[in-house]
């Protein structure tokens, strides 16, 4: 497919088109007037927004700044394991060693089921962090991935349903959509946005298994009222299974 | 932008040096409060945004992963804490004239003073993701990669959303008299 001329005329501007597409650029300028006046008003945009400056803070802001900073506490700062110190387990009698054993199990065992009957299918969580999420921000819908594999956050962005899948189980995942009267794939980004390949059959999108980390998705239904039916799978059983339309989404 | 220098005074504020985390608010007040001036609009918020990501920065510095760039770790925050601020309201409020060029200017600058009036108006028509690429690209000057690590998205994605927000904004440029472009 062509580029449009006015997105390799913006590239020029920006100083990151590549030199092939120059190239290219250069020949069909000298071929086609109506892309030369293209030019100019692209280089005339260019130049209003060049001669823009930035503003001066007003100058309270540092004190604000400052002020807030000395109320803010300490940076929370990554823990560092203390040395182990074993000397109690060694000098333990086998009996008692097993004893604080078959201990640690029941209370393990314990927790575990508490944890799990205190989970809510249901229930929102706020996932956003500071590593930055550009979808679990206030008003998106949060919701938690069975066996506490993650999260997954929805939110409608320019008519585009927008996730962002956040693994933290051991096991590799696979997300699926299906549904909203046909989805158009615009990208599935891993952490760092590198682009994830995404196979798209009778009408689902599926993921390859995806690592832990941070995944954004967006894509287009073809019916914003459509229901869209969102899967995820962990280590052979489907950790999430939610259906939404897009139209019922907060937007951003 | 350095590197280095951000995450050698990161870790200086994590040793137990609070008062290092000062040169990065003299570093980057600028460009934080012009990025959340641009996209909210409106001064007060601007500053109580930036204000809000110096403290989430400073708050969380423990979280920022050191093999990543921090203005990027940092200007993601921001973009955050202003699009926080301006989605509850439906309709953008116009920038008042002293924000997009503010002080007192010669007669010969007013008339770039009104362009950058209508541009910064031009910009809060914008839809909130059209308006974001715009600033970190033209105000904050930063390149595709750089974009894309702030948004965590592919390159494709910034060059296509940047594409599609400069056609918006010459639309509208072009509504508000700054014609001649097309």
């Amino acid at each position: 497919m062509t580029t449009p001329i006015e997105e390799l005329l913006w590239q020029r501007v920006d100083g990151e088109l590549p030199a092939d597409r120059a190239v290219e650029l250069a020949a069909r300028l000298s071929a086609d007037p109506e892309a030369r006046q293209t030019a100019a008003g692209v280089e005339a945009t260019a130049r209003l927004l060049a001669g823009l400056s930035l503003v001066e803070p007003p100058a309270e802001l540092r004190s604000r700044i400052d002020a807030a900073l000395a109320g803010a506490g300490r940076p929370v700062v990554p823990l560092r394991r203390p040395a182990r110190r074993l000397g109690w387990w060694r000098a333990a009698p086998l009996p008692s060693r097993l004893a604080y054993v078959a201990a640690g199990v029941v209370l393990g065992v314990a927790i575990g089921v508490f944890v799990e009957i205190r989970r809510s299918p249901t229930g929102e969580v706020d996932v956003r962090d500071l590593t930055g999420a550009m979808v679990p921000t206030k008003g998106s819908a949060v919701w938690p991935l069975d066996r506490g594999a993650g999260t997954l956050a929805a939110a409608r962005l320019d008519g585009l349903l927008s996730l962002e899948l956040t693994l933290t189980g051991a096991a590799p995942a696979t997300f699926s959509l299906t549904g909203g009267g046909g989805l158009d794939l615009v990208h599935l980004a891993a952490p760092g946005g590198t682009p994830v390949a995404v196979e798209a059959a009778g009408g689902a999108l599926t993921s390859p298994p995806l690592a832990a980390g941070r995944y954004r998705i967006e894509v287009r239904p073809a019916h914003p009222e459509a229901p869209i039916e969102m899967t995820v799978e962990s280590g052979g059983s489907t950790v999430l299974r939610r259906t939404l339309r897009l139209a019922d989404l907060p937007a951003i | 932008m350095p590197r280095d220098t951000d995450v050698a005074i990161v870790e200086a504020v994590l040793r137990g040096d609070p008062d290092a985390f000062g040169s990065l608010v003299d570093k980057y007040q600028r460009p934080i409060f012009n990025l959340a001036l641009r996209i909210t609009g409106n001064r007060e918020d601007a500053m109580d945004a930036t204000q809000d990501a110096f403290i989430k920065a400073y708050q969380n510095l423990g979280r920022f992963d050191p093999s990543r760039r921090f203005f990027s770790w940092f200007y993601r925050i921001a973009v955050h804490e202003a699009l926080d601020l301006v989605r509850p309201r439906l309709v953008a409020e116009e920038l008042p004239a002293e924000v997009a060029a503010p002080g007192p200017l010669p007669d010969a600058r007013a008339e770039s003073r009104e362009r950058a009036a209508s541009i910064q108006q031009a910009l809060l028509r914008l839809s909130l993701s059209h308006r974001v690429v715009i600033v970190l690209r033209h105000f904050l000057d930063l390149s595709y990669d750089e974009m894309g690590e702030i948004l965590e998205l592919p390159q494709k994605t910034v060059k296509s959303r940047l594409f599609a927000a400069r056609q918006q904004l010459r639309g509208v440029l072009v509504e508000l008299g700054l014609g001649g472009l097309r």
